[in-house]
């Protein structure tokens, strides 16, 4: 067995169900995971409205320590902060376009009046670099949904442009069925960061010579690729505008292929994780705000699942396995019985990685906050005689060096 | 064997393991492949006859089918530890036909590591014999113009004065300011097994990133250049002393307009000459004496739906030589444009008249007329990409991410 032999063993061994530092329980620890949740949105009430305040920009990001990539951020963060109303509210939603590119927020699966819906040319036109753009609606209908940018969504979604937004129910039949304290949220995302970089330099560069134009008053339609009807579009055709030619909107020349895979923008081993106690009921509001289906499993328990969309399920079934295709969102409750640390990954495996480098991606774990010290020490419940001193005969300091302190988790990268 | 013996060889196996590399995957570098195809058809009309044996300059009237300054280059890059990235490239050009060069240079083959502030380069790459270039044809064009010459050259390749084996150092100030340090291994047309340095200088030049082309400011680029050439002293055998020149060159932005660009180019090039050249015998006089050059060019780029449609030069340069006792200075007039036919494909056509005056007409002819019309297909492409450049609009403006 060879060096790489001997820790790939042991990385299988251990890294399955192994992730986090031991003071996970520490109180440091639980003030980190906080930042590792959407942010909720404050708001300022004026009449009967409440009203938010978004902006978006390029910012840096770091999904996993020692990578970063440009995004672009609502109010600065990935995911972008969590508007959270209840049913019926009026909603007033601020836009600013801090970034020189063009954007548009769009609130999936909510009733919003179609001028409000986001999809540029269709329902309105985009938010122009350092424009603003008033968003109005009723909170409707209940439950877990999101919002992201719908101008040229390739690029901005998986950039960073989205953000969770729910609906409570002030008769939450969900609570009452399942009655719980707690409940977290979690925004699955894919990112080709290649590509994310190559079309956002290419798009920025772009706009600074059609600001230009634009202050001019000489910007038209060609240009724009933006054309009032079929007439207009196929006059411009003959007069040179060419597909594929002048279509060059995207930098590289093929589909975006995702290699790092986030959980509210963090990569393992930088993902949140889910707290709870022995007898609790968490929720657990999962939203896909990325083009990849994930297929979420969750070891040692069966979850209830309890909305679909944001639309509870009247007869809630378990299972331990949820295919969270884009777009989707479910609600699950995770009933806390079977204490310990537990990983909640997405069965793709290919897609717990960090380009392409096991673990990553959207690993987390489920973990008991009840869990006794002990239970981590690994020579006493180990039934893997490398842990025990019956097996290869190491001194302390050897075995120190090989396995590290005789207690996990531990944080399993990579060689 | 006994138990601390096996433990020793398990070790000494673990730890050997990472220094080979040699199993598993390496990381895949950036590659990045580029060729530029240059094919023209060329009539001259040449009047006198020169001692310089370069057949284009032959008294009278010929035809000519021209592929030369085509290139194929391969590189590869990544990233190192701390923030460094390192790349290789190796290139070659098809030069002009008997130049001594073969059917093949090999122009390029280097290696760099850079950070954000630094650059190293060792190996023979494009020396800091001009600054800046022009929207010529072929970078060789109006090379007597706008590159210092090698006096180590015999004057019948071009590539003498363009490619050497370097050793240079880059610092980055500020994103836009660029000091570099260098030393050359010319080639030598006496010496040509001699690979020791001949060639020292350094340059400051302020360049504004391409990607910041579209801020509108005036200045585009501007910076001084100095090179220092290790050469025998003709009034003291023996011994050697240094041939200096210094350029000198700016680019303005004069209509920085995304569909009308306009801008201008202008070098200045003076060759601080050895003592004791008063006649043009041989090209080593031409390189050696002491002599002003200037050489500018204004372009008309016009693009449409983002992209160049065509663009129009026109450009004229003059060089005296001072110290010649019957006089010596020459000057080009040159104009060309190029037409976008297609996805990296341009329809060419360019005119240059060229004067010699005085001394040098024994040596380079008296003056040619020269007409080109041609194709071009240049393409570049990165596979794999994985980190951005220094001068990205991300980079820039956004934060660099090393």
């Amino acid at each position: 067995m060879d060096r790489r032999d001997f820790i790939a063993t042991g990385a299988l061994s251990t890294a399955g169900m192994i992730f986090f530092p031991g003071n996970l329980l520490a109180k440091e620890s639980k003030e980190l995971l906080k930042t590792k949740f959407p942010q909720p949105l404050p708001f300022k009430q004026d009449g009967e409205w409440k009203e938010f305040e978004l902006y978006v920009d390029v910012k840096i990001q770091e999904p996993a320590p020692g990578f970063s990539f440009h995004t672009l951020a609502f109010n600065d963060m990935v995911p972008g902060p969590e508007i959270r109303v209840n049913y019926g509210d009026k909603v007033r939603v601020k836009f600013k376009n801090k970034s020189k590119l063009n954007h548009t927020i769009h609130w999936h699966g909510m009733h919003v009046p179609w001028r409000m819906d986001g999809v540029p040319m269709v329902s309105q036109l985009s938010v122009m670099p350092e424009n603003e753009f008033i968003y109005e609606f009723e909170a409707k209908p209940i439950g877990t949904h999101f919002y992201h940018c719908h101008w040229g969504t390739v690029l901005h979604m998986q950039a960073g442009m989205f953000g969770s937004l729910i609906v409570e129910d002030p008769n939450d039949t969900i609570k009452k069925q399942f009655p719980y304290e707690r409940e977290y949220t979690l925004i699955y995302s894919a990112h080709d960061v290649n590509f994310i970089r190559q079309e956002m330099n290419r798009m920025l560069e772009r706009m600074e010579e059609r600001s230009y134009l634009m202050s001019k008053g000489r910007f038209d339609h060609e240009r724009w690729a933006v054309f009032n009807n079929h007439d207009q579009l196929n006059e411009s055709i003959k007069n040179g505008w060419e597909p594929p030619y002048a279509l060059n909107r995207r930098a590289p020349a093929g589909i975006p292929q995702a290699d790092w895979f986030t959980v509210n923008g963090k990569s393992y081993p930088d993902t949140p994780y889910l707290f709870i106690k022995s007898g609790e009921n968490i929720r657990v509001r999962l939203i896909n705000a990325g083009a990849e289906i994930h297929n979420l499993h969750l070891h040692g328990h069966d979850f209830w699942m309890v909305a679909d969309d944001g639309i509870p399920i009247p007869q809630p079934w378990k299972r331990n396995t949820v295919p969270l295709t884009p777009g989707k969102t479910y609600d699950i409750i995770i009933e806390g019985n079977n204490r310990g640390i537990w990983t909640f990954h997405d069965h793709d495996t290919r897609k717990v990685t960090n380009n392409g480098l096991y673990p990553g991606g959207n690993l987390l774990a489920l973990v008991y906050e009840d869990l006794p010290e002990d239970e981590l020490i690994i020579s006493k419940y180990s039934g893997n005689p490398m842990y025990k001193n019956t097996g290869m005969n190491m001194n302390s300091n050897m075995k120190s060096m090989l396995m590290g302190d005789d207690k996990l988790p531990k944080i399993a990268l990579d060689e | 064997m006994k138990k601390y013996q096996l433990t020793i060889v398990f070790l000494g196996l673990i730890f050997m393991q990472g220094y080979g590399q040699g199993r598993g995957e390496d990381l895949l570098p950036e590659i990045e492949i580029g060729f530029k195809t240059i094919t023209t058809g060329n009539y001259f009309s040449n009047k006198g006859i020169p001692s310089l044996n370069i057949p284009v300059l032959n008294e009278g009237e010929r035809t000519v089918s021209d592929f030369s300054d085509s290139y194929f280059m391969i590189g590869a890059r990544q990233k190192l530890y701390k923030g460094w990235r390192g790349q290789m490239v190796l290139g070659f050009s098809f030069p002009d036909a008997n130049t001594g060069l073969g059917q093949v240079f090999y122009n390029q083959i280097m290696a760099r590591v850079e950070n954000k502030k630094n650059i190293i380069t060792i190996g023979r790459t494009t020396t800091q014999t001009t600054l800046g270039s022009f929207t010529t044809f072929r970078d060789d064009d109006v090379m007597q113009f706008n590159y210092i010459l090698n006096p180590f050259s015999s004057g019948i390749n071009t590539e003498d004065n363009q490619y050497a084996n370097v050793l240079e150092y880059t610092r980055i100030f500020k994103n836009r300011l660029y000091v570099t340090l260098h030393g050359e291994n010319y080639q030598s047309f006496s010496n040509p097994n001699d690979y020791s340095l001949n060639g020292i200088g350094g340059s400051i030049v302020y360049r504004v990133p391409e990607s910041q082309v579209w801020k509108r400011e005036i200045i585009k680029e501007i910076g001084v250049s100095s090179v220092n050439f290790d050469i025998e002293n003709p009034n003291s055998p023996g011994s050697n002393t240094y041939l200096s020149n210094l350029a000198s060159y700016v680019g303005l932005n004069i209509h920085p307009d995304p569909v009308h660009f306009v801008d201008f180019k202008l070098m200045n090039i003076t060759n601080f000459g050895m003592d004791g050249i008063s006649d043009i015998t041989s090209y080593d006089d031409y390189t050696r004496s002491k002599s002003q050059s200037f050489f500018g060019m204004v372009r008309y780029l016009n693009r449409k739906l983002e992209r160049p449609n065509y663009q129009i030069s026109l450009g004229g340069g003059y060089k005296s030589l001072s110290e010649i006792n019957g006089g010596a200075n020459q000057y080009v007039l040159i104009t060309n444009m190029f037409y976008r036919i297609g996805n990296n494909f341009d329809f060419l056509v360019q005119y240059r008249y060229h004067v010699n005056r005085g001394e040098l007409i024994p040596l380079l002819g008296k003056s040619q007329h020269r007409f080109q019309v041609g194709l071009s297909f240049s393409f570049n492409k990165i596979f794999n990409n994985q980190f951005d450049d220094r001068n990205s609009i991300l980079n820039l403006e956004h934060g660099y991410i090393k």
